[in-house]
């Protein structure tokens, strides 16, 4: 009987004790708002820490519709010089005014008639009042405008200029960082275009064919073959497969033929004689390089040049292309030659290049190349600032310090001659990368200095037919003395 | 002076959202009859808002018509208020006025995006409400609702698998043209999903019955996933999961639950491309911003620029996030009216939920126990996956919010929705009075 009516009182919900009758509604609603609760703070956290992130974000056109509530923040060198800042006439309009013109064209950008460079990439900051929402509501009553953010790069004056001045009217790029943080110094591209001109020009200016583009950024959207500068990695790629990389001798007789590849050259022809790896890689000779790269484990040195990052993402703020590398284990043996000595069918962008030489300038680990140092609202409060940030260790120290001695040779006895008897010591390589016919060639020039104790990379690209200037390496020197001051 | 109105009304509209929020609670906590002043407060704040919202557009746009919209939705709310006041004076007035406050706040941001769609809205709901004003009258008179477990179970999987073969057959997108309309099938299926579990279980809640129903509901998901509508098949599961703990009580079936879901989604990632897809997308839309990740992460800036406080009414660009009108509704409130404003309406989403369970607990059967429960899960769940997905806590799964977004059948049907919460409400009152009857009668 008991036991019946239990049973009965179990099944019946309606007559149990109203305590236990709400239970389940009880949790049930529990359960809402907690997932509820989970949406509120990931609400608030976005707003108040995530959100910063994502909305400088080319694609957040929604900035735009602030310009005329906002006037645009200034963009300026490391030192305080200004590069970019707005004049407000009496009237309320407003003009973009850009003081050094085209000496920062490029890596500044413009903001009329579209954006590009820094005017795009820190858009958002620009055109944002990092304010507290009590003074934002105090100006909306009195309906001032807001002040945009700052934007403090890494940029220096002296160095773009020299850079700029060294290049002359030749087309290509200069860029330059601390290899040990990842700032960019310098970031020049020639054909420039005066920014303040935006209005007038920016239809001419897209008239121009890729080739003679004056939108282009060279130091990271041009790409071109490597040519020596390559030798580098073929050289690392040595290292790491023979451990004994240090005995290795070459008997050069100006060129070499391997079976089953094509005839390789030395520069002019030239009979380096017997070499060690330092004095090969100093003399960049070819006939060296070409065997060592046939020697290599193809699937090794593929893999090798692949964690250097070719076809893929650089992972920098800003515009660039992604360099290509396109051998495979499948591919000819002259293919494998050419490849090894930088000509063939890899391309590599001047900011790639500088990053390679930033690595092993810096023990081995390739650091990401920035360009804004921090964000500072109208008050001089910082908004936001940016640190080193590492993107991989590509070699061991070990490794870094022996292919530095190797890049010491070359301009103490090799093809750098620019730097004999230089004020510091420089570590570098040069490069010549024949493109079209063969006729013709850009020169290259890769480096750091001082050698032992790395403050500044620099890489230089000088597009064939270059006037005024021997090759690269001068314009890397030009820009160098005005570094060290000399 | 209208800059002025531009610059500050986010502020205050803000202020009067956070209030009418506040007054909700406050509502719940407070004794029925002690609630007409919440109840004054909330049809001021209610209208307040709505009029400030239109006089922004009409300023904005310097068009007459957004007053006549702006007087036919006070006349549709005035008339719902005043009918549900006379047909079911025992109704619930606070979901009636959080309702309307939704369905306001709803049309104002769809009048903005796109005034033709707001008057079509509009006409829905006014036919809508019409036929659903029916709906707790035929609850209380006829009581073999609870009979047609097995009927309401057909119906749902016909509409479904109409809905399947309408998707493969003309690639039709989650709906069926008929003529001029197009019905969204998975939005009503919601419904007799609800009815048909609730009537199964008042049968019986013995094992057989339990695998039995069981498996009906998960055929409901697996049709649902096949056609897509991954929102809608993860709403019947939560909401199955949550009435068969109702009915047995037994937590162990929830535990039981949630090991199948991870399972069942763990598949279904295998399985389907779109699943995959969707997730992939979640993961990191920034890699996609070109293609699929495009929406969620123009949401994102949507929200993010928003801010506190909001561009204002009119001054932001809703219009940048592909169909903002339907599955980013969420995001596009929040760039105009500010995160203060959309985490106030939010709250006013689970006001609903808990005045809905509330409405269950005091139910006196278990069929409307289970039906009150199953659609307050529904309503509820619905909110967290449109709110979760457009704020990519969650993957996006297409879902609406009830009653702000647009969409003619989620409207209709969530408005039938309440009605039979509100016809649960009723009920318990009628209950309970003939309980008091007789026990009135034996102390007699």
């Amino acid at each position: 009987m008991e036991k019946k009516s239990k049973k009965k009182d179990k099944k019946d919900i309606l007559n149990s004790k109203k305590g236990l009758r709400n239970k389940e509604t009880n949790i049930i609603s529990y359960c809402f708002m907690s997932i509820f609760a989970i949406i509120m703070v990931y609400l608030v956290i976005f707003n108040e820490f995530l959100a910063k992130d994502i909305l400088n974000n080319p694609y957040n056109s929604l900035v735009d519709t602030q310009e005329d509530n906002v006037i645009r923040g200034d963009i300026l060198a490391s030192d305080g010089t200004v590069l970019a800042t707005t004049q407000v006439d009496s009237e309320g309009n407003q003009t973009r005014v850009y003081p050094l013109g085209s000496v920062f064209s490029h890596v500044v950008g413009f903001n009329n008639n579209g954006r590009s460079g820094l005017e795009l990439s820190e858009n958002y900051y620009l055109l944002s009042k990092a304010d507290n929402v009590l003074s934002q509501i105090s100006d909306d009553i009195d309906g001032e405008m807001y002040e945009g953010d700052d934007v403090y790069t890494t940029l220096s004056v002296t160095l773009q200029k020299a850079a700029y001045e060294a290049l002359g009217t030749n087309k290509g790029a200069v860029i330059a960082m601390d290899p040990t943080t990842g700032k960019i110094l310098c970031m020049v591209s020639y054909p420039s275009y005066d920014p303040n001109d935006a209005v007038d020009d920016y239809s001419t200016w897209l008239t121009y064919d890729s080739d003679d583009s004056v939108l282009l950024n060279r130091a990271t959207q041009g790409l071109y073959p490597p040519g020596s500068t390559f030798k580098i990695l073929t050289l690392l790629a040595y290292m790491e497969q023979n451990s004994d990389y240090e005995d290795f001798t070459f008997n050069c007789s100006g060129s070499v033929s391997i079976s089953g590849g094509t005839k390789i050259n030395c520069a002019s022809n030239t009979v380096h004689g017997y070499e060690t790896l330092v004095t090969a890689f100093a003399n960049s000779c070819n006939s060296a390089f070409a065997t060592i790269g046939v020697s290599l484990t193809r699937a090794e040195y593929i893999s090798l040049v692949s964690r250097f990052l070719f076809n893929q993402s650089l992972e920098v703020d800003f515009t660039y292309n992604e360099s290509s590398f396109s051998l495979t284990t499948d591919s000819s043996i002259s293919a494998v030659e050419e490849t090894a000595i930088g000509q063939g069918q890899t391309m590599i962008s001047p900011l790639h290049n500088l990053m390679i030489a930033s690595s092993v300038a810096n023990d081995g680990v390739m650091l990401k190349p920035y360009l804004v140092d921090k964000v500072v609202d109208s008050n001089g409060n910082t908004v936001i600032s940016y640190d080193s940030e590492e993107l991989g260790i590509m070699m061991s120290e070990k490794q870094a310090e022996y292919i530095t001695t190797c890049m010491k040779q070359v301009c103490k006895t090799g093809t750098g001659s620019a730097f004999r008897n230089y004020g510091v010591s420089v570590a570098g390589k040069t490069g010549s990368a024949q493109y079209g016919d063969g006729s013709n060639y850009h020169s290259w020039f890769v480096g750091f200095a001082p050698a032992d104790n790395p403050k500044i990379a620099i890489c230089v690209i000088l597009e064939g037919g270059f006037t005024g200037v021997s090759s690269a390496q001068y314009v890397a020197r030009a820009v160098l003395d005005a570094y060290f001051g000399y | 002076m209208q800059s002025l109105l531009f610059n500050l009304s986010k502020y205050v509209l803000a202020f009067l959202m956070a209030f009418y929020c506040l007054s909700g609670y406050i509502g719940y906590t407070t004794k029925e009859k002690k609630r007409g002043t919440i109840y004054f407060w909330q049809y001021l704040l209610g209208f307040l808002i709505h009029l400030l919202c239109y006089s922004i557009l009409y300023v904005a746009y310097d068009d007459v018509k957004y007053i006549f919209l702006y007087v036919v939705e006070f006349i549709y709310f005035f008339v719902v208020i005043v009918v549900y006041n006379l047909l079911y004076p025992k109704a619930s007035k606070l979901l009636i006025n959080n309702m309307c406050m939704l369905m306001a706040i709803g049309f104002v941001m769809i009048a903005r995006l796109d005034y033709d769609k707001c008057v079509k809205q509009l006409v829905i709901a006014a036919i809508s409400t019409i036929v659903t004003f029916i709906i707790p009258a035929l609850f209380k008179k006829v009581k073999t609702f609870r009979n047609f477990a097995w009927i309401y179970c057909g119906i749902g999987l016909v509409l479904l698998v109409i809905l399947l073969l309408g998707n493969q057959v003309f690639g039709a997108n989650l709906t069926i043209s008929i003529g001029e309309f197009s019905i969204q099938p998975a939005e009503f299926v919601k419904i007799t999903f609800v009815l048909f579990v609730a009537s199964a279980f008042n049968q019986s809640t013995d094992f057989r019955q339990i695998v039995l129903v069981s498996i009906a509901a998960g055929l409901h998901c697996l049709l649902l996933v096949a056609a897509t509508d991954l929102g809608a098949a993860l709403i019947f599961f939560i909401c199955y999961l949550m009435m068969l703990y109702l009915a047995t009580r037994k937590a162990r079936y929830l535990a039981c639950g949630f090991v199948a879901f991870a399972g069942a989604s763990a598949l279904a990632y295998q399985a389907f491309s779109h699943v995959k897809a969707r997730v992939t997308v979640w993961l990191d839309p920034w890699s996609y911003i070109d293609t699929t990740g495009y929406q969620i992460t123009q949401a994102l800036f949507a929200i993010g620029m928003g801010s506190w406080f909001g561009y204002g009414l009119t001054l932001g660009a809703p219009e940048k996030i592909p169909v903002a009108i339907k599955d980013f509704m969420f995001a596009a409130i929040t760039e105009e009216f500010g995160i203060i404003f959309s985490l106030a309406l939010f709250l006013v989403c689970l006001n609903n939920l808990i005045l809905m369970m509330n409405i269950a607990s005091r139910c006196n059967t278990l069929f409307y126990r289970l039906v009150a429960v199953g659609l307050g899960v529904t309503y509820g769940f619905q909110v967290f996956l449109a709110v979760g997905g457009s704020i990519k806590l969650i993957p996006m799964t297409g879902v609406t919010i009830p009653f702000v977004s647009y969409g003619g059948s989620s409207l209709l049907s969530s408005l039938v929705m309440f009605a039979l919460i509100n016809a649960m409400y009723n009920m318990r009152h009628d209950e309970r009075e003939t309980v008091n009857g007789k026990e009135v009668k034996k102390e007699r």
